[in-house]
């Protein structure tokens, strides 16, 4: 019981830091999802939404951290020992990528309704049959606050679409979220 | 049913159908009546009065006509038997004029029919409307298209050739504009050179594409601020340059060239010569583009093994084409 306390309390303090990653990309006008990857208990890689900037669709935080991570030396061998802290659920794409580089376990808050790879459109983390090795995902770790962040940048009109709609008429909505601290 | 074909110069390009179209006749049962043909607007309003409603049947007929009945009786749908089951609806009927109705279960198909075929087919079990889908065109390009199409296959086989003697995986992708007919981005599978396992060649390719129109976007914004310096201009400085600077060349020419699509890859077609993974599949789902040529097929790539190019969940759908060298003597 007290181990798992310890180990909750660990993954609370990754997860707040794939937040604060996540704060950084509404703070600049990004989908606000953010991400840590987590190596013999320390923070080895950060990354956060660079879509919008790079004009760029694939710059999700998972591969901006990736990208960084081997830029920055880390081993190609020690991602099987790795875990990712991640606020919304993979898409497919990620979900794909993180099998191809062998990632030990993944921990998101909220699922991705419209292009989760780990449970909600297709099952990429655990297939038996796909490139790379598949790995145990774990969502709502901090959930609500994933949620409330991506509702706030939801509010906002987006410029960078084709036809930007008009949201004058959106409330933001929070009563079904538990925002206490977990 | 058979896939469409087409012949373009060294290929033969086959569309991959999507989901619907490849669906098999899956039935769900229903309680009929038999009655006389004169009755069934009686027992339609029994039905709507007193039954469940028919759910996710909408295609199905009310009615079918025994051909070969002899009393013109007719075979109504009362109501789905996940609804009710039959004791339930016995009971339903006891003391009304339908109680001595003979009453049997009856296999309908489960899902509308989206091809002719399927509507040939199915409507032999139990008649079904039929509206032919407006996505659903016949194959068909047009000299030039396929002259585009063959010159951007082309580029990927043979840059995937000369990528084949080094270490890296022989892959490679370029991205055409079909507008234009142009190339815009090409690239070979970069996993080895860079030592990181995701830089795949469609990945590169799409990195490509928006490192152009991030270069043309910020040209346009110095030359437009540049354009404004000029007006607010007085005496001395009027004298414009007589030669314009490279960068303001460059960017008239991204003005007037660079017909790329300005939202991520949108419209664009991609070339590969080999079915992307699902990673890059999913990756030219974000990147929105019009059509995806692949060569060589793979059991774990995104259109093999999910169908990811018409995934009714995902918010972008493309078409894909499986495309197949007339000649093997020149290939690997």
């Amino acid at each position: 019981m007290a181990e798992d306390q310890v180990t909750q309390q660990l993954q609370h303090r990754h997860m707040e830091e794939a937040l604060a990653m996540a704060e950084e990309a509404y703070q600049v006008g990004e989908v606000p999802v953010g991400c840590v990857f987590v190596f013999k208990g320390e923070v080895v890689g950060r990354g956060r939404n660079e879509t919008n900037i790079s004009k760029n669709g694939t710059r999700h935080a998972e591969l901006v951290a990736i990208d960084r991570m081997l830029q920055g030396g880390f081993k190609l061998e020690d991602f099987r020992k790795t875990q990712l802290y991640v606020t919304v659920e993979p898409c497919i794409m990620c979900a794909s990528a993180l099998r191809q580089m062998n990632i030990e376990r993944v921990i998101y808050g909220c699922a991705n309704d419209r292009f989760g790879g780990c449970e909600s459109v297709l099952r990429v983390c655990d297939s038996s049959t796909l490139d790379g090795s598949r790995y145990a995902a774990e969502g709502g770790c901090y959930r609500d606050q994933a949620i409330l962040m991506l509702r706030k940048f939801y509010m906002r009109e987006n410029s960078g679409a084709p036809q930007p709609k008009k949201k004058a008429n959106r409330v933001l909505k929070t009563q079904d979220l538990e925002l206490a601290k977990q | 049913m058979a896939a469409e074909r087409i012949e373009c110069g060294d290929y033969l390009i086959e569309r991959i159908p999507i989901t619907e179209e490849q669906q098999q006749l899956v039935t769900e049962d229903v309680y009929t009546a038999r009655i006389e043909a004169a009755r069934t607007s009686d027992i339609l309003r029994f039905a709507s009065k007193s039954l469940p409603k028919l759910n996710g049947i909408e295609h199905v007929k009310r009615v079918r006509r025994e051909s070969t009945d002899p009393d013109n009786e007719l075979l109504v749908i009362l109501c789905q038997c996940k609804m009710i089951d039959r004791e339930e609806l016995d009971t339903l009927l006891r003391g009304t004029e339908w109680e001595e109705s003979r009453i049997s279960v009856n296999r309908v198909p489960r899902y509308p029919p989206y091809t002719r075929d399927q509507f040939e087919q199915w409507k032999a079990l139990w008649p079904v409307a039929y509206r032919p889908p407006v996505k659903l065109k016949k194959l068909a390009f047009s000299t030039d298209e396929k002259a585009y199409i063959q010159m951007c296959l082309s580029e990927a086989d043979e840059l995937r050739r000369q990528n084949s003697n080094t270490d890296n995986r022989p892959v490679a992708v370029v991205i055409g504009n079909a507008n234009t007919r142009n190339i815009v981005a090409e690239s070979t599978d970069k996993t080895r050179k860079t030592g990181n396992p995701l830089r795949h060649a469609a990945m590169c390719c799409i990195a490509q594409v928006a490192e152009s129109e991030v270069t043309r976007l910020a040209l346009k914004e110095k030359s437009t601020l540049q354009k404004d310096n000029k007006g607010d201009l007085d005496g001395e400085n009027v004298h414009l340059p007589l030669k314009r600077t490279h960068e303001e060349c460059d960017s008239e020419k991204a003005e007037s060239s660079n017909d790329v699509a300005n939202y991520l890859c949108e419209g664009l077609d991609v070339f590969s010569s080999k079915e992307p993974c699902v990673m890059c599949t999913m990756a030219l789902v974000h990147s929105r583009i019009g059509r995806l040529f692949f060569i060589d097929e793979s059991e774990s790539g995104g259109i093999s093994h999910y169908s990811m190019h018409c995934l009714k969940a995902l918010n972008h759908h493309f078409t894909a084409f499986k495309c197949t060298r007339f000649s093997t003597s020149n290939s690997q």
